[in-house]
């Protein structure tokens, strides 16, 4: 009767945890979003002003999304990246890559996502 | 009439115990899972960022990357060293996408001239050794070369006396793209090929 009782304790647990995969979809978009953005920005020719002079901040003042804190990274080729740790537990990110603005630097804009 | 006496008393007594630790270790079941589901939900919050990126993320670096090689080809242009750039920027593309668990693999053509003559810069990166057929047509007929890019490597071509405009077909593998350009503007044919598990996207640039 007990075991009983605890495979449905788990059975519930695991359909709760499972059931977080129907936000798969949204996930998606959220991401696709970041990329929007950056590119976005970069068609509105900010993003490449900011992102040779890995200034974090300032690319990052160009972004509102409503219902969503951000943060951007900006890394170069040795694989070092500038700008803050999202700051939530559950993140979307995505990436835009620039060869350069007037002279060759190749860059990967990473821009973090998350609900408030 | 000895059957009912201590002897029988002391069974009952071991009957009841029993159950009475099967009831225990019944309880111990229920607590574990109760235990297992709160650890589950206690700890969650204690792990890094969970960082999502799935692969519906392919189409948009499609879409960046089919942009950016011309614009890398430009800068490497306007610098004096566009196979260095190129061969860069390859590498550069293959690291960062690695973080994504992307493999990134591409082969791609510069059309320059030299005076009259038009040369054809190859950068083979597909993870496999190609040979790249080059079919040139202008006004005065077709020239067809071969071009082999084993894996990794860089190489050129040159064809003699090409007209002003010209046609190319490109073709290797299982690959095959024509272009008409003006002999005095350098080109660009890019393939490459995005792939993580099972999503595969592959596009190509002319420009």
């Amino acid at each position: 009767m007990e075991s009983a009782i605890a495979c449905i304790i788990m059975g519930m647990f695991i359909l709760a945890v499972t059931g977080g995969y129907a936000a798969a979809p949204q996930r998606a978009s959220a991401a696709g979003t970041a990329q929007d953005v950056l590119k976005s920005l970069d068609d509105r020719g900010v993003l490449r002003g900011y992102a040779v002079t890995l200034d974090y901040a300032g690319l990052d003042s160009e972004i509102e999304i409503a219902g969503y804190g951000h943060a951007v990274n900006i890394c170069s080729e040795s694989g070092t990246c500038v700008g803050p740790e999202p700051n939530a537990t559950d993140v979307w990110a995505g990436s835009y890559f620039i060869a350069g603005k007037s002279a060759y630097q190749p860059l990967e804009i990473k821009l973090y996502l998350w609900e408030d | 009439m000895a059957s009912g006496g201590p002897e029988s008393m002391g069974t009952e007594g071991m009957k009841v115990r029993n159950r009475g630790r099967k009831r225990m270790k019944g309880q111990f079941f229920i607590l574990g899972a109760v235990l297992v589901c709160s650890l589950f939900f206690i700890g969650l919050p204690r792990f890094a960022p969970i960082i999502s990126q799935p692969s519906a993320d392919l189409p948009y670096i499609s879409a960046n990357l089919r942009s950016e090689l011309p614009h890398a080809m430009n800068l490497g242009m306007k610098e004096s060293a566009v196979t260095e750039r190129l061969e860069n920027f390859t590498h550069f593309i293959e690291g960062a996408l690695s973080g994504h668990n992307i493999n990134y693999t591409s082969l791609w053509l510069v059309f320059r001239n030299q005076s009259t003559d038009l040369n054809v810069t190859g950068g083979g990166f597909l993870g496999e050794d190609v040979t790249v057929s080059l079919n040139v047509t202008d006004g005065s007929g077709s020239t067809v070369k071969t071009l082999p890019l084993p894996n990794g490597t860089i190489d050129d071509v040159v064809f003699s006396a090409v007209g002003t405009n010209y046609n190319v077909t490109i073709s290797f593998s299982d690959q095959e793209e024509g272009a008409e350009w003006p002999r005095d503007k350098a080109s660009l044919y890019a393939f490459y090929r995005l792939n993580r598990g099972d999503d595969v996207i592959k596009n190509f640039v002319v420009a």
